[in-house]
This record gives structure tokens, sequence and C-alpha cells, in this order.
């Protein structure tokens, strides 16, 4: 009597899964103690690119909205980051009085402008690089997502908002810096004290795991099975009473969230951002990721943006053509792997049977 | 006495074209009514204006005595209508079990969803369904490996998981084999006792097994109505079937 | 005489009301406009005509550039008559690449999606190995080059302007919209094209070569984009990644006409211009470019068929 209902889910601790991780995780907090402090730094932003990539595949993956403007949340996240940093080293260095970063200063303002004022202060600071991209996604999100707009249409929206906003940022010098983005800016600090490079490494990875984590147990629950319903038919969900649009603006807002707080880290640990990660190009880098990984598996992308990560770092030493052989094989898998690699590695569980039988039909 | 579902005068257009011209229909509690009439007659566009499938133009439809014309379509289902189409419209990635899951009565918002578990009282709920239709063995299986007549004992599957108080069901039968059409014939008459159902139908067979009341409909009008008697009989309605359609009215 | 008066009154640098920078900007817009519709054209094939959701549309606009430049660096060739060799070549390599990548993803529109924008690496790389990074520049025929002088003030000076170039672009946009309008409405061969879009399978009973009438459709759409390479290409520099910068807005063309009728191409083109260059007179040009994005964004939302399409029932 235990198999009765062979199709339900467990939702019994995942034993197998937190084994996985767990295993993962140790192997990866102890990575740096064999690594150098490059590694280190390439390691740890590889996780805030894979978690970019487990955000987008929440949306994609899972709900079936393809879109092109992951990498606005993640600079949003990114320069409310930079620009707290940033704040901080000009309130050190007096030179200019009042605080004001010397490019706001070149650029002829004379004081902190109201709307990115508050990012002096550290909680504010925290607070937006979250509710900022959450924000301006909930507002994207009931916009496009309460309308009868679909497919390929939120795609294309999706390249206006990123191609619109690297404009904007690119455009605004004296609040944004432009093109050359913020640089130059402080360590982030603890209680006074500079976060050593180590110390931003396992917030990464802590950070990573959660994602992984949380990401896995919203997928199994009945979350994640209305969501693989509006991919699969979203018309029909409705006729069973769900509204589709809040389950769409949720996950949508929860992604950009998450993607949010991978830029902030990636600006804590890099001391960088730049419009470069709004524009259209590093959007579609998280896209690659995340079909090259495995649509619709959490570990798929992760793995994929480490993995391609690691090998671009060699690839680039030896190649210049490096962006072509992700494009070929992005074209393999689209044509001939479309669950991605991750559907190459067997699976042992109880899916085989279903699986093959749907494959054969 | 109020009806469950009252339809006034009823009018949708596409492009000009009137699919429905001013249909009435009052539906009682627990009443089994069962609609027949020509291809193009409007029986499917009749269910999909009341589940706002598509737009009504003209007239009023009420439920409970609350109006519910061009209400979003998930509102209508959480007031307790569900509906089956025509082609099975279930879903071919998801197990079987994973589609009545779906379908099963209960909150549909976003933050309940997350937390919500398999409860006891679900799981008895998905056991009797699948008993109910027959599918016990395949709860495991993805739909897509399932036949026609099995998918669409799904659809009535996951109807029943809904559990609506009104059940539109649009040619329930289509595709399946005699024995399965009898046994949906069957379910169908025990499911009418605990709610309203509304069933589109090609198969006289089944008409005659399971109706009541019929309703003839005829180019987006209301033809005829009474017992299958009733409309054998009738004039009008042997006028436009004779000769194009598959019906016996001679039986 | 009254109208040399008006036109002085008119034109006046003191008068507080400048006529002629907007009257300039104005006709900067159509530029613009001559730019997009020649962008936005061969888009209007294959995502209006056939659907094809093509990232890689503005590679093909660079192959055709590229195409020009070796014509001119092996042959020193007149950039006009590199016009046909970049349609060829290109329509070409479309009809290869639709042969062997999308007509394996016809009816799924995201993973065509995502394999073009494969496609648009993998064409970019190609073209870097053979051509590497190094911006090339194209000349254009000195008979096209100078000003129409319009109106000029007192000593001769041009007040409003337009350089034979964009007239040129203009007629050359103008041109390929009427061929093309008259390809798919106008001959037998358009009517199938259309025919097997609408409905492939009924199509296929009429005897239509679908698979011949894809490739060609495609391959047309492709040759269109190159033919907008060659004559974009003197604009700028000529790169690998110069497509990039006219995907988005060829996209915007398309998708504000709407993708039912060629003539919602030529309106979202001059529709995104002009509002272009007018808000690039008040404003600035990077906020013209917001707006504007902004702008078809919320007409997405409202008209996702776009303006120029019959509204169909939800």
């Amino acid at each position: 009597m235990t198999q009765v209902l062979p199709g339900q889910q467990k939702r019994t601790f995942p034993s197998k899964f937190a084994l996985m991780v767990g295993i993962g995780f140790v192997i990866f907090a102890i990575f740096p103690l064999f690594f150098g402090e490059f590694q280190t730094s390439l390691m740890a932003k590889l996780f805030l690119f894979g978690t970019l990539a487990i955000a987008l595949d929440l949306v994609w993956g899972f709900t079936g909205i393809l879109s092109f403007a992951q990498g606005v949340f993640f600079s949003l996240g990114g320069y409310a980051m930079a620009y707290y940093l940033k704040f901080n080293l000009a309130a050190g260095a007096s030179d200019y009085g009042g605080g004001l970063p010397e490019f706001m200063v070149s650029n002829g303002l004379e004081q902190l402008p109201w709307f990115i004022a508050p990012l002096q202060s550290f909680p504010i600071a925290m607070v937006a690089m979250v509710l900022v991209p959450a924000g301006f996604a909930y507002l994207i999100g009931w916009f496009i997502f309460t309308s009868r707009v679909s497919g390929v249409y939120i795609t294309i929206i999706s390249l206006a908002i990123a191609s619109a906003l690297n404009t904007l940022f690119v455009s605004q010098q004296a609040y944004t810096n432009g093109t050359n983005g913020l640089s130059d800016i402080a360590p982030l600090t603890l209680f006074g004290a500079k976060i050593p490079l180590i110390g931003l490494y396992w917030m990464c990875l802590i950070f990573t795991t959660a994602v992984l984590m949380g990401a896995w147990w919203l997928t199994k629950s009945n979350l994640g099975l209305i969501l693989r319903s509006i991919k699969e038919n979203e018309a029909r969900v409705s006729f069973l009473g769900y509204n589709i649009a809040s389950y769409k603006i949720f996950i949508w807002t929860l992604s950009a969230g998450i993607a949010g707080i991978a830029g902030g880290l990636f600006v804590a640990l890099n001391q960088f951002i730049s419009p470069v990660y709004i524009a259209v190009p590093f959007g579609t880098q998280v896209v690659i990721w995340v079909a090259i990984g495995g649509r619709g598996s959490l570990i798929g992308p992760l793995a994929a943006a480490i993995i391609l990560g690691q090998i671009q770092n060699y690839a680039e030493q030896i190649t210049q053509d490096w962006q072509l052989i992700i494009g070929v094989l992005l074209l393999i898998v689209v044509l001939f792997i479309p669950n991605g690699l991750i559907s190459l590695i067997p699976k042992q569980s109880n899916q085989v049977t279903s699986a093959s039988k749907s494959a054969s039909s | 006495m109020t009806s469950l579902l009252s339809v006034q005068n009823l009018q949708v257009e596409f492009y000009g074209f009137k699919a429905l011209n001013g249909v009435n229909l009052d539906i009682g509690d627990r009443e089994l009514v069962t609609i027949i009439g020509p291809n193009g007659a409007g029986k499917s566009t009749l269910l999909d204006a009341i589940v706002s499938k598509s737009p009504v133009a003209n007239g009023q439809i009420n439920y409970q005595g609350k109006e519910i014309t061009n209400l979003p379509p998930y509102q209508i289902a959480r007031l307790g209508i569900g509906r089956k189409f025509q082609n099975p419209n279930v879903y071919d990635e998801l197990t079987v079990f994973e589609n009545l899951l779906l379908a099963l009565k209960g909150s549909n918002g976003v933050f309940a969803s997350i937390f919500s578990r398999l409860t006891k009282w679900k799981r008895q709920k998905i056991t009797t369904v699948l008993e109910q239709i027959g599918l016990t063995e395949s709860a495991g299986t993805k739909v897509a490996a399932l036949s026609h007549g099995q998918k669409q004992w799904v659809e009535i599957g996951m109807i029943l998981a809904q559990d609506p108080k009104l059940i539109l069901l649009d040619e329930p039968t289509a595709g399946m084999t005699p024995e399965e059409t009898h046994a949906t014939g069957e379910l169908i008459q025990l499911l009418s006792e605990v709610h309203a159902v509304v069933v589109i139908e090609h198969d006289m067979e089944l008409v005659k097994q399971i109706a009541k009341r019929v309703i003839v409909l005829h180019q987006g009008q209301t033809l005829a109505e009474g017992s299958v008697q009733d409309i054998q009989n009738n004039e009008q309605v042997l006028e436009v079937y004779l000769g194009r359609e598959q019906i016996d009215v001679t039986a | 005489m009254l109208n040399q008066l008006a036109l002085t009154y008119l034109f006046a640098q003191n008068s507080g009301f400048q006529m002629v920078p907007i009257i300039n900007q104005l006709i900067s817009g159509v530029g613009i406009v001559g730019i997009l519709l020649l962008t936005g054209l061969g888009l209007a094939i294959t995502f209006g005509v056939m659907g094809i959701i093509n990232l890689a549309h503005g590679e093909f606009i660079m192959l055709g550039a590229y195409v020009t430049v070796f014509m001119q660096e092996t042959f020193d060739m007149d950039l006009l008559l590199t016009i046909p060799f970049a349609f060829v070549v290109t329509a070409v390599i479309g009809a290869l690449i639709e042969l062997t990548i999308i007509r394996r993803l016809y009816g799924r529109p995201l993973e065509t999606l995502l394999a073009t924008w494969g496609l648009s690496i993998v064409l970019r790389g190609v073209i870097k190995l053979i051509f590497t990074a190094k911006l090339k520049y194209v000349q254009s025929p000195s008979y096209l080059s100078g000003n129409l002088k319009l109106l000029t003030n007192g000593e001769g000076l041009p007040l409003i302007s337009i350089s034979y170039y964009r007239l040129f672009i203009i007629g050359i946009a103008i041109a390929l919209f009427l061929i093309t309008a008259y390809l798919l409405y106008g001959t037998s061969l358009g009517r199938q094209m259309r025919a097997v879009t609408q409905n492939r399978d009924m199509a296929k009973c009429l005897g239509i070569n679908t698979r011949l009438v894809d490739m060609g459709t495609f391959a047309y759409g492709c040759g269109l984009a190159g033919i907008a390479g060659t004559v974009l290409s003197s604009l700028k520099s000529v790169s690998p990644p110069m497509g990039q910068d006219y995907l988005v807005d060829a996209w915007m063309v398309v998708v504000t006409g709407g993708v039912d009728k060629l003539i919602g191409t030529l309106a979202g083109a001059f529709l995104i211009g002009e509002s272009n260059a007018i808000i690039a007179f008040l404003l600035n040009d990077p906020a013209a470019r917001v707006i504007v994005l902004a702008a078809v964004i919320v007409l997405i939302r409202y008209r996702p068929e776009g303006l120029f399409t019959i509204q169909k029932r939800g």
C-alpha cells in the first residue's frame, strides 16, 4: 500500500538533494584554501552569475517567459551597492566638499541628487539593492502580465527595456558616470572592518546555496506545479480558478530581487559596475547559460554559468574566438539537446519510465 | 425558485457574425441539461461565453443571483463553474496525479500555493477521483502517454477534483469507445445527483441514456426544448437535422 | 513677393519661434525613417510574413556590409554596383540557414529566437575570423556626396539642406518597399508565400512546394537585409558587431506597424523615425531613444498586433 499514488510528489525531507548540495557546499567552502586569490575571486563571481541563471530559469524554464532583461535587475542592485560604496569613499576623501564623488563634480553637480542621496546609509542601500530591482520588475510585470501580451512579445519588450535602460544609464553622466560606470569605490566593511576576499567568497557561496535550495523548494511546491502549467497552457489554468497574472508577477519580481542581490554582491566583490551589465549582450549571456545548462533544471544553469565561465577564463588566453564557440554550442543545444546538457546525464530515479514513455509516444 | 445559472438574451459576435443571437437558458440546482444542435449552432460558444472565454456582446449571465457576465475566467472558476473542453485540454507534460492536484478545489492564491501541503484530505480526494475515472494505475504517468479516451477521462477527473457547483461538459465522449461512452454516461448521471451539469453531445445514444431536459440550438438561437421524446417529435428539429446530421430521429 | 516676405519673416533668426532648426530636424528625421525602413523591411518578411523570430537579422545587415567591403577592397568596385552582390550573397547564406536550422524549428517561436541568437554569435565570430575585428571603411560614391540645398540665406549659405546620400537611402528604401509590396501582393509567388504562412497544410494540398517557398521567402528577407548593409556601410564603420545596433530598432519598427500588412512597416518606420527626431530636438538624442522605446513597450502592451492590424478577438 505504500505506492498507491505513484504520481504524487514527495515533499518529505529531500535527503538526496540536500546531501548533494551539502557536499558541494563543503567542497566549495574549502576551495579558496587551495587556490589563489584570482581563482577565489573568479569563482565567487561565477557563483553570482549562477544565481542569476537560476533566477532566470524560474521565470523562463519553469514559467515560460523568456527575458533578456535579467542584467537590468542585476545592475540595479549593483548600482545601489556601488553608490553606497562610492559615497563611502568620497566621504573619506574630503577633496570634494559634501562627499560628492568626483564624476558628479566634474559634470557640474553641486549636491547629491535626492534620489541617490539616501544610498549613503548602509541599511537603505541594502534595502534598495533588493527593492529597487524588485519594485521595477513588479511595475513592469504588473503592466505587461495583466494584458493579453505573451510569448515572443514579452521577449521583445524585455529587449526594449534593456536597450532603453542602457541608453539612460549611459547618457545620464552626471548621475551614473556614463559608460565608465562606478569604479574606484570603497571596499565593503562590516563593523568597521574591511571584509577580506575569502569572506566575500563565502557570502557569495552562502547566497548561491540559499538561492538554489529556495528555488528548489519553491518549484517542488504547488506553486511550481502551477508555474509549469502556465508554461504549457496558460489559458487552461485560468479556467481552474488561478489568476495567471499574479503568479507571473510574483515569480518575475522574485527573480528580479534575486538578481538585484547578486548584483550588489558582485559590486562588493569586483568594485565595479557599468552599463555593460544592463545592455542586451549581458542579458543574453544569462539566457545562454540557462539554455545550455538546461531549462527547468536548477543545477544545470548554475553549473553552466560556473563551468562556461571557468572555460572562458582559460580559453580567452588561447583564442580570440571564445564567443564563436559559445554560439556554436548554443546552436547545437537548441537544435539537438533542447533540455540542455544536464539532460545528457542519465537519471536513475523513478522518473525514467515516464520519461521514456513520453519520448516514445 | 431562483435558478443556479440564468442566461438572458445572450449575444456573442465574431467579426460581426452572430454566433449566439439571443439565447435564454435557465439551469436549476442539480439539474442535468443536454444541449444538442447541428455544427455551428453555437453550442460551444454558449459554454465559452459562460466561462468568459468569448466576450459577451449583449445580454446577461447570472450565477446564484449575481451577474458574472465577462468576469475574468479565473473568477468565474472560483465561483464554482467548471468547464471541460471539446478536445481534451489537459497538461501533457504533467502526470495524471499532477493534473488532478492542479485542479483540486482550494485556495488559489500565490502565497497559499507556496505553503500548501499535500494534506490527507487532498490525497483522499485525488484517490477517489482516480478511482472514479479508472486511472489509479496511471497516476504517475505523464498524460502525453495516454490514449485520447483516457485524456478525456483525465479532464473529467480534473472537473471532479475542482468540485464545482456547475459542470459544463463539451462533448465529453468524443474519441471514446462505445463501452467508455456508456461508462461516461453513467458517471454523468452520478454527477448530476450532486452538481448541476450541462452536457453538449452529438452521440444520440448517450443523449438517450442521460438526458432529462434537452435543448436544441440552431443558428445561435434556442430552437426547441423538452424531453428526448418531445425533441424527437418536434417538426422544426426534424427539419433542421434531416439529412444533415447523424442523428437517429426514428429511434 | 508675399511668399518671400512670409518666408523671411518665418525664418528670421530673432523671431523667437525657430522654424529652421525644426525643419532641419524633421528632414534629419526623414533620413532616420529611410534607415529604419531599410533595416525593418527584411524583418517584415522573415517575421511579418513567415513568423520567424530572427535575432540574426542585424548580422545579415553586417554580412551585406562586408560583401561591399570585400568587393571594394578586391575590385575597387563602386558602392552601388556592390548592391546586387550583397543581395545574392546574403540571400544564399539565408537560404542555407533556412535549410539547416530554421526549418527544424517551425512552430516553436522561442526556440527559433534562441537558435537565431546562436546564429548571430556564430556569424559575428566567423566574420571576425575572416576579416578580423578591425574597423573597415567603405567609400561612398563621389556623385552622392554633398548636400541638396533647399533654402539658403542671403549670402547663399544653406539654411535647410539634406545630403544626397540620405536622399539615396530614402530612395532605395522606398524602391525596395515597392518591389516587395509588388512581390507579395501582385504576383502569384507572393500569394504562395502568404498562403504557406497562413495555412501550411492547405497550401501543400494546393500543390505549393512549401519547402521551396519557405526557403525562398527567408532568403529574400535576408537579401533585403544585405542590401541595407551595403547602403548603411558608408554611414559608419563596418565591424562584426555593427548589426547589433540595428537589431532592436528594426524590431521596434516591425512591431509598431504590425505584421499583417507591409504598409505597417512603412508606417512604423515613419512614426519611430520622426518622433525620434522631434523628441531629440526638444530634449536630446538619448532621451528620444528612451522615450520612443518606452512608447513602443506601451504600444505592445495595448496593441500587440501593432497599430496597423485589424483587431482580432482575444
